[in-house]
């Protein structure tokens, strides 16, 4: 069952296996519905959604005019999406906001498909890995954990995604067009999608040409537009020291003691941020700014589970090194394949992700870099493993056998975290509203008016008695690798 | 060949625990319960885990956070089988949980000073204060928790 690849003709990937391409398709959507079951198991969150929901609630004309008036932040498209499924909700929020989160699981990981290309049997038995290193990255798990009612970063991860998939796509003259409409749109949905226009670019260096010249230049115009409305007429700036706490060494510094320390020259902690944003997704440690496991193995108070992590995302990098040291005379000749420029682009995206977060580190901001990690370890590890086939050493293979055994075990250690995580969630979020009335009177949450009450009332209902908690899971490990919800 | 070993044992662990999450969904969507934990069977057991959501739920369902109802022996210790709400709620140290029930009127005025007992018998003082914030309750120490330890059978 083999069909011609149009890609046949670049010399990428020679034959077609058309049940073994919808064998993926199958495990993935299988995989990313049960995700999306556990996530179905959360509620609306009091915290950061219960307040956006009460501003969803005022006109669009209000809503854009409050956004193009404030400080720090230009996120007009964010607010508009989450307006756009909350008036569509008709009150049913719910089944809307969490419905769409679910959408947008699907929905990535079909563009992680369209990227990876699976196309033979073996590329469908690399599938659960590749699946495993994107949904059981750190830095993905907020994008499922939290919601504002949507998860925006979930939004610019399906905008990364579907830029490469354009970028790496034949040339037709509406790529330009979607491609300017995509930046644009993820540019004013939050910082990180600025992101998508070093995919654009990033592919195009590697000589990707989805996006043609012309395209190329009207993607330059806009984020030059953006730059300038931002820092000119609008002057909303970036963020300051003093917009939030921040991980430094190995601990979380207070808004205060950023001010104190480095309030006078920031460029330290900028350039901290900076490189340990990177080092995270790369190493799987610091997290969040913090270097939580080296000072846990540095005390001598480590659980052996806690350097899963460290010791899984190391592994895939290792592996991605593997794959850039055997390509890389290739690569300097100019002979990229398909997932040459996946890795490559894994690269761009990391650095400009790592840029992006200099004010301060959070594992989510850096969730598109997270995702190219993903793509990236598929495209190596299918070309290690058609290496292998190669080498004249059976004890090489045998001990890569074991190692890969040992990789695979780690991540599907951090894929039943993920799920532990969001199940702990359910019960963490509705006890938030079992306990509201007590934060209302303590000015914790704030309900201004009579609108605002029945609002409570419904998500509290919503949350407590129409869609009560999912049970805990009775998970091997679970105990070890619950998180700290 | 050994490129497809490779793959398979690389693919293994991750393919065994999304199977075993596909099926943990598809049971819990056909209304089954497998491979999931216990979760509290009454108001008591609920306020002895600290789960306020589901003290919440089983409230609206009208039972009665004062009525004794039997506990799980993981919820609070095998020595203690029998409990109200209230009970478990000060004996897991819960004072939100006994601030809720104050909240909705679930205290009724002469418990109040048993509970602060119980409370000063469990060593949560947190919740005495709150129960007897004026002074500390007058209490025969150990009668109020020998009171709840007396009703599971030796």
């Amino acid at each position: 069952m083999t069909a011609a690849d149009p890609a046949s003709r670049t010399g990428d990937t020679p034959r077609v296996d058309v049940a073994a391409t919808w064998t993926a398709y199958a495990m993935a959507v299988a995989a990313a519905v049960t995700l999306g079951h556990f996530l179905l198991g959360l509620p609306i969150q009091v915290s950061d959604s219960f307040g956006n929901m009460l501003k969803l609630s005022s006109s669009w004309s209000e809503l854009f005019y409050s956004e193009f008036t404030q400080h720090a932040y230009l996120r007009p498209m964010m607010w508009a999406h989450l307006k756009a499924v909350h008036d569509l909700s008709g009150g049913n929020y719910f089944a809307w906001f969490r419905g769409a989160h679910v959408v947008q699981v699907v929905i990535l990981v079909l563009l992680f498909l369209a990227l990876v290309r699976p196309r033979s049997w073996r590329d469908a038995a690399i599938l659960p890995f590749g699946l495993a290193v994107l949904f059981g990255m750190h830095t993905f798990t907020g994008t499922v954990r939290e919601a504002f009612p949507l998860n925006t970063f979930m939004t610019i991860l399906i905008c990364c995604f579907a830029a490469a998939v354009i970028a790496l796509a034949p040339y037709r003259w509406w790529n330009d067009v979607l491609a300017v409409l995509l930046f644009a749109f993820a540019a004013l949905t939050v910082e990180t999608g600025l992101l998508v226009w070093v995919i654009f670019v990033g592919a195009a260096v590697t000589g990707a040409r989805g996006v043609s010249k012309l395209g190329l230049a009207a993607l330059a115009a806009v984020l030059v537009a953006y730059f300038y409305v931002r820092f000119g007429p609008l002057a909303i700036g970036t963020p300051g020291l003093m917009e939030r706490s921040s991980g430094f060494g190995f601990r979380v510094l207070e808004q205060a003691e950023l001010v104190e320390r480095f309030g006078s020259d920031p460029t330290l902690f900028y350039a901290y941020n900076v490189v340990t944003s990177a080092l995270s997704v790369l190493l799987g440690e610091p997290s969040a700014g913090v270097f939580g496991v080296t000072h846990a193995v540095a005390t001598g108070t480590a659980d052996p589970v806690i350097l899963i992590q460290v010791a899984s995302s190391t592994a895939v990098t290792l592996l991605i090194a593997v794959f850039i040291g055997t390509r890389w005379r290739r690569w300097r000749a100019g002979a990229l394949e398909r997932d040459d420029r996946l890795v490559l682009l894994f690269g761009f995206v990391l650095a400009a992700n790592a840029a992006i977060s200099y004010p301060y580190t959070k594992d989510v901001i850096m969730s598109p870099a997270g995702t190219f990690l993903a793509v990236a370890a598929f495209a190596a590890a299918r070309h290690a493993a058609n290496r292998i086939d190669q080498l004249q050493h059976p004890d090489v293979a045998v001990l890569a056998a074991s190692v890969a055994l040992l990789v695979g075990f780690a991540w599907a250690a951090r894929v039943e975290r993920l799920h532990l995580a969001l199940r702990e969630a359910a019960v963490v979020e509705r006890r938030d509203w079992a306990y509201i009335e007590s934060d209302v009177e303590r000015g914790a949450v704030k309900v201004p008016d009579a609108r605002a009450r029945s609002l409570m009332r419904t998500l509290q209902h919503d949350a407590l008695m129409r869609h009560p908690a999912p049970p805990p899971l009775d998970l091997p490990l679970a105990r070890s690798l619950a998180t700290d919800d | 060949m050994r490129g497809t070993v490779i793959c398979a044992a690389l693919a293994l662990a991750p393919g065994i625990v999304w199977l075993y999450l596909a099926a943990i969904a598809a049971a819990e969507s056909a209304g089954g319960t497998w491979l999931t934990a216990r979760t509290p069977a009454n108001i008591a057991e609920a306020a002895g885990t600290a789960r306020a959501d589901l003290v919440v739920r089983f409230l609206e369902a009208g039972q009665d956070p004062a009525r004794v109802y039997p506990l799980h022996p993981d919820v609070i210790s095998s020595t203690v089988l029998h409990a109200t709400a209230l009970e478990a709620a000060v004996w897991s140290h819960q004072r939100p949980l006994i601030e809720l029930l104050d909240r909705k009127g679930a205290i009724p005025g002469g418990g109040r000073h048993a509970l602060a007992c119980l409370a000063a018998d469990v060593g949560v003082d947190d919740i005495v204060g709150y129960l007897s914030p004026a002074a500390p309750p007058d209490c025969v120490r150990g009668e109020a928790m020998g009171q709840v330890t007396a009703r599971t059978p030796r």
